[in-house]
């Protein structure tokens, strides 16, 4: 029972907001906010405290283990964080039952880090996605709407095509968990209908990581949802994504003419991502493209298919959340003072005057997510890459390495527009709450401290990605 | 114990420097006093460092050290061979830096107290001891770096320290371009250094001094190599100790605040390159040629210093290019085997001219002018303390016996003489140019007559100023450094006597001294010489002055314009330096600015709008897409494995 305490304390929370959302007005909505917070919280602590066990629960269809637990850790607090940027968000998207939501995702997403079989799998990902697209809608305008629309259809397009691969592989290896998958796997890699069904059933992974070619919703569903969910379809649901791909590599291996194929979605994403980013005004949907642009880079690292690259992909989807915070941070604080939940970069015109530390903190979250040394964001990319050239994967890492310049352009253009540009007349300094300042502080810590020294982070992905493994 | 000593000495100052930044606004009027604790604190550790180790002869060196990186490269082109080795990171104490850290530490002690009375109406006073402490914390960094490495990073420091003060004005454009002229020079400098460096590590695979013996280099190296190596270190050297002909950034450097020249560019970090040469001396001795190379270079150096001090009228620049020249000498008697008398006269010379320079500086603060003319019409003469003090330190300069500067000069001439003649003969006419140049300015100060206007003028600035002589504390900081160093320049000299039997010199590793009447019998001689020269020509001040303005030879232009030394620099720098600048200005424009950089980018751009509208807002276009691209790599996977 302890080995699934985070997915208990979700479920009393969701529970509880749901008591809540009988209510209306702003007193209860205030008591939900206050308990998911303390949920989310709490799960970040449970995970993190569990972080050494190892169970297998429900005939092998869930499995509770270090990797798992990193990865609930991460989702949480990327959780707490996207919670707390409701708060100043768009009033329509600040009712009750939300929150529900928020924290239904969550647990969706949670149930994802640990399920070793098909059938868990898949409910754990609707529950989480079915939640992001309430999530997205939840601005009630005709655009928001429209953009969790395409979000919605493109996302059961993914899992029609990943039920079709998951019957193919059910067949192929006569069972629905990971486990069968696995002890079939060796005798099926040159098969190519093996190779195809492993195609078709990452199609949902792909989508969940807006990778190319199902990340057309992203740009859409990041601008029109309100700043909170995109904040959390940004990381957490990211770092979902990346857990499930990992445990299903770990469990079917990495064929060749597989790695070739996710190589060329990853070379794909990343030059598509970048380019485009280039042009766009409206900060969300610049950060959209930067996350397709992003998925490409983890994409590369989880190719080389090595225990390497799963524990680097496991650091980076952390920092990846991490530094994604400290933008979405930014981006919603100076939302909020424009009263604009779609802010474009001349709002940050003269930030650094009006506000230097939260300037700071864009500065670092973006040349992390730029990858400039000492930070976060160099470190991540330099174990992914590191991992792909250890498999020979010189070229994609070329590539990588070149679309990280390219990436520089677009990150920088914001961090002029806040440093170099002067603010408009008669703006007034930008305030902040006490905790949203602790919050900046933290994660500008987090940034330096794990650019710095990363290794306890690095050691314990290595040892949960071989206590899977081995 | 010794490790705490050390740290102390070494970190003392560094925190002063931290401590003097972070102090808020209102407290930074405790700067001077901060400054003066750090530099006691380190300057106390190094005496009783000295005390506890002096005299111990055969004693083996104090070694700490870390290892720092290992580096480990494969023979590959452009070396072609493997280079493995450690760099390591330590203090390495032996007699040699344990002599120059006291000297150091001590005169830093000085300079500090000196500076409380100097800068005392300076608003910025502040920033001066935090600069005057981080020259501390580099210089003793440099001085006690137990390998080449360390040295270097020190050295840098230590640059940039110079670079910070003699620009301390820095609104002064003169200061500033002063400032940039000695940076500039002594990067050239460092350059040469720093390859010298990489060629010593590559073949040897350490850089610790310990082992860095002239038979290590000549076998690891050979005989081309180690002379390439050690002429290269040269080029440092010659930047940091103004060799010729580099020499020409030090006089300028004079136009940083008086104690600071008394410090930095005369004292110490001037003779690091000198405390260098004779660290590494395993080095350039590896090379007969380096040798004669020093030697050649130290007797240039040596009378173009002395040459230039004859005709100038600023105190300072005097004392600078006396600097110059006796940094010279000492640069000679390495090249003549003789590190040790070297480093003797390093010793003097530190102590001899810091009590010069800081003398001036007490001149130069009540008299506001530089102009040893003016200075002497002020009334110079009646000002006891400096009076009394400079003349211990110019008879101390030229060598008049017993004071200190003749026991180490005399040690330096014999070398020469041992040496052959040549070097003799320049080392000897540097000694008659010091004698003339020395007396010059004594006689100048002391035979002017004081006009009625300058006395005036000062004492009406005494009572304006609330009287520097009532003022116990800046009476004090004035007189006490002076009068202190003025003593060490008259007793030094005892440590390398032979009536002593030279404990110095046995110490650092040499002979002890023998007494050669001879040698005393032409030191007076040339002493005498000088002397004469300097009364016959300067013993009417008013008429030496007209002489000076209305001279117009060839001779006093060729002096004036400083052998031409700076032209040919500027001359260098716009014919050549600039017209390949100019040419990689137009190749950066254009080709990589114009072609690579732009047109690359927009290229980028051009993808990124072709990326944008495939982003078309159809929903029914974004799935066909998806799907149209699972169908094509599926059949692609499929269909390419199967055959």
């Amino acid at each position: 029972m302890t080995s699934l305490m985070t997915e208990l304390i979700y479920l009393t929370g969701i529970l509880g907001t749901l008591c809540l959302a009988i209510g209306r007005g702003e007193r209860p909505r205030r008591w939900a906010l206050g308990l998911g917070l303390l949920t989310a919280v709490a799960a970040a602590i449970a995970s993190a405290c569990s972080s050494g066990s190892v169970t297998e629960l429900f005939g092998g269809t869930y499995r509770v283990d270090p990797l798992s637990q990193g990865y609930k850790a991460v989702i949480a607090s990327a959780l707490a964080v996207c919670l707390w940027l409701t708060e100043r968000g768009p009033s329509e998207s600040r009712r009750v039952e939300v929150y529900l939501f928020y924290l239904c995702s969550a647990l969706g997403l949670t149930l994802m880090t640990g399920s070793t079989g098909f059938v868990s799998l898949y409910v754990a990902m609707e529950l989480s996605s079915y939640s992001l697209y309430l999530l997205a809608a939840s601005r009630e305008d005709r655009r928001a709407t429209e953009g969790a629309l395409r979000y919605l259809l493109t996302g059961a397009i993914a899992s029609g095509v990943f039920l079709w691969g998951v019957s193919i592989l059910c067949g192929l290896t006569g069972g629905a968990t990971f486990a069968a998958l696995t002890q079939a796997a060796p005798a099926l890699t040159s098969d190519p209908l093996f190779i195809g069904a492993l195609a078709l059933t990452s199609f949902a992974f792909l989508f969940k990581l807006s990778a190319f070619p199902v990340h057309f919703w992203a740009p859409d569903a990041y601008q029109s949802a309100p700043l909170a969910a995109t904040t959390l379809i940004a990381t957490a649901s990211k770092a979902g994504a990346v857990a499930v791909i990992s445990r299903f590599l770990i469990a079917s291996g990495v064929p060749v003419a597989f790695a070739g194929w996710t190589g060329l979605l990853a070379f794909v994403s990343m030059t598509l991502g970048n380019t485009a980013a280039l042009h766009q005004a409206d900060v969300k949907r610049l950060l959209a493209y930067s996350s397709i642009a992003q998925a490409g880079y983890i994409l590369t690292g989880l190719l080389a298919g090595t225990a390497d690259g799963y524990s680097s992909a496991f650091f980076y989807a952390t920092v990846y959340a991490l530094m994604n915070c400290g933008a979405f941070l930014v981006v919603s604080a100076v939302a909020a003072d424009a009263k604009n939940d779609n802010p474009t970069v001349r709002h940050f015109d003269g930030l650094a005057d009006r506000q230097p530390f939260l300037a700071l903190v864009l500065l670092l979250s973006l040349l992390s997510l730029a990858g400039i040394p000492p930070l976060a964001g160099f470190t991540g990319k330099w174990v992914l890459f590191s991992a792909a050239m250890d498999q020979g994967h010189w070229f994609l890492v070329l590539w990588g390495v070149l679309n990280s310049v390219v990436s520089l352009f677009y990150y920088l253009t914001l961090v002029k527009h806040s440093y170099l540009e002067k603010a408009p007349a008669g703006s007034q300094p930008l305030r902040l709450t006490p905790v949203t300042r602790l919050l900046a502080l933290a994660i500008f810590a987090g940034l330096v401290f794990l650019g710095v020294y990363p290794t306890p982070l690095i050691e314990y992905a290595r040892s949960a990605v071989s206590a899977i493994a081995g | 114990m010794d490790l705490t000593l050390l740290w102390t000495i070494q970190l003392a100052p560094l925190a002063v420097f931290a401590l003097i930044f972070i102090l808020p606004k209102n407290a930074r009027g405790i700067a001077p006093l901060l400054g003066l604790t750090g530099s006691a604190a380190a300057a106390v550790s190094a005496l009783c460092f000295l005390l506890a180790h002096a005299g111990k002869a055969g004693q083996p060196a104090l070694h700490y050290s870390v290892d720092w990186l290992t580096i480990d490269l494969p023979a590959a082109w452009p070396l072609g061979k493997a280079v493995s080795g450690t760099l390591k990171a330590g203090f390495l104490l032996d007699p040699l830096n344990l002599l120059m850290i006291t000297l150091v530490t001590v005169i830093s002690f000085f300079v500090q107290l000196f500076s409380f009375y100097y800068m005392r109406e300076d608003e910025s006073r502040p920033r001066y001891f935090a600069y005057l402490s981080f020259f501390s914390f580099a210089m003793t960094g440099l001085v006690l770096a137990s390998n080449l490495l360390q040295t270097f990073m020190f050295w840098e420091l230590v640059g940039l320290a110079s670079y910070l003060l003699i620009g301390f004005w820095y609104t002064k454009p003169s200061a500033a371009q002063a400032a940039r002229k000695a940076f500039v020079l002594n990067r050239l400098g460092d350059l040469g250094f720093y390859l010298g460096i990489v060629i010593l590590f590559v073949g040897l695979g350490t850089l610790d001094f310990t082992g860095l013996g002239k038979d290590a280099v000549l076998s690891a190296l050979g005989p081309t190599l180690a002379m390439a190596a050690g002429l290269l270190v040269l080029t440092g050297v010659m930047g940091k100790s103004a060799q010729f002909p580099l020499h020409i950034w030090l006089p300028d450097a004079m136009e940083g605040p008086t104690p600071v020249s008394a410090l930095i560019h005369s004292a110490t970090m001037v003779a690091a390159g000198v405390f260098l040469l004779v660290r590494a001396y395993g080095v350039f001795s590896a090379s007969e040629v380096t040798l004669e190379v020093i030697l050649l270079l130290g007797c240039v150096t040596g009378l173009i210093g002395a040459l230039l001090a004859t005709r100038q009228r600023d105190i300072k620049k005097i004392l600078a290019y006396s600097t110059v020249s006796q940094l010279g000498l000492m640069a000679a008697g390495v090249g003549a085997h003789a590190p040790q008398a070297a480093m003797f006269h390093l010793t003097t010379h530190a102590f001899f001219k810091s009590c010069l320079f800081l003398t001036s500086g007490a001149f130069i603060h009540r008299f506001h002018s530089n102009d040893i003319w003016t200075i002497a019409r002020g009334g110079g003469r009646k000002d006891l303390v400096p009076m009394l003090t400079l003349t211990v330190g110019l008879l101390s300069l030229c060598g008049l016996p017993p004071l200190s500067g003749f026991f180490s000069k005399d040690l330096i001439l014999e070398a020469a003489k041992h040496h052959g003649l040549a070097a003799f003969a320049a080392c000897v006419a540097v000694s008659v140019l010091t004698a003339y140049y020395s007396f010059r300015l004594l006689f100048i100060v002391l035979f002017a007559r004081p006009t009625a206007g300058h006395g005036h003028g000062h004492h009406a600035h005494g009572h304006d100023a609330g009287g520097h002589h009532e003022d116990l504390l800046g009476g004090l900081s004035r007189a006490l450094p002076l009068l202190l160093l003025a003593a060490l320049s008259i007793y030094a000299g005892f440590l390398g006597s032979p009536m002593t039997h030279s404990p110095i010199l046995v110490w650092l590793g040499g002979h002890e001294a023998h007494f050669d009447p001879a040698m005393a019998v032409k030191t007076l001689v040339i002493i005498a010489v000088g002397c004469a020269i300097a009364f016959a020509l300067h013993r009417d001040p008013d008429a030496s002055e007209k002489k000076l303005e209305s001279s117009k030879g060839p001779w006093a232009m060729l002096v004036d314009r400083r052998f031409f030394i700076d032209d040919a620099f500027v001359w260098v720098t716009k014919q050549v330096g600039l017209r390949i600048a100019s040419f990689f200005d137009l190749m950066d424009r254009w080709l990589v600015n114009g072609v690579l950089v732009n047109g690359t980018s927009y290229r980028i751009a051009d993808l990124g709008r072709l990326a944008v509208r495939l982003q078309s807002g159809s929903l029914q276009g974004y799935l066909a897409c998806g799907l149209a691209v699972l169908a094509v790599t599926l059949l692609w996977l499929t269909g390419g494995s199967s055959r």
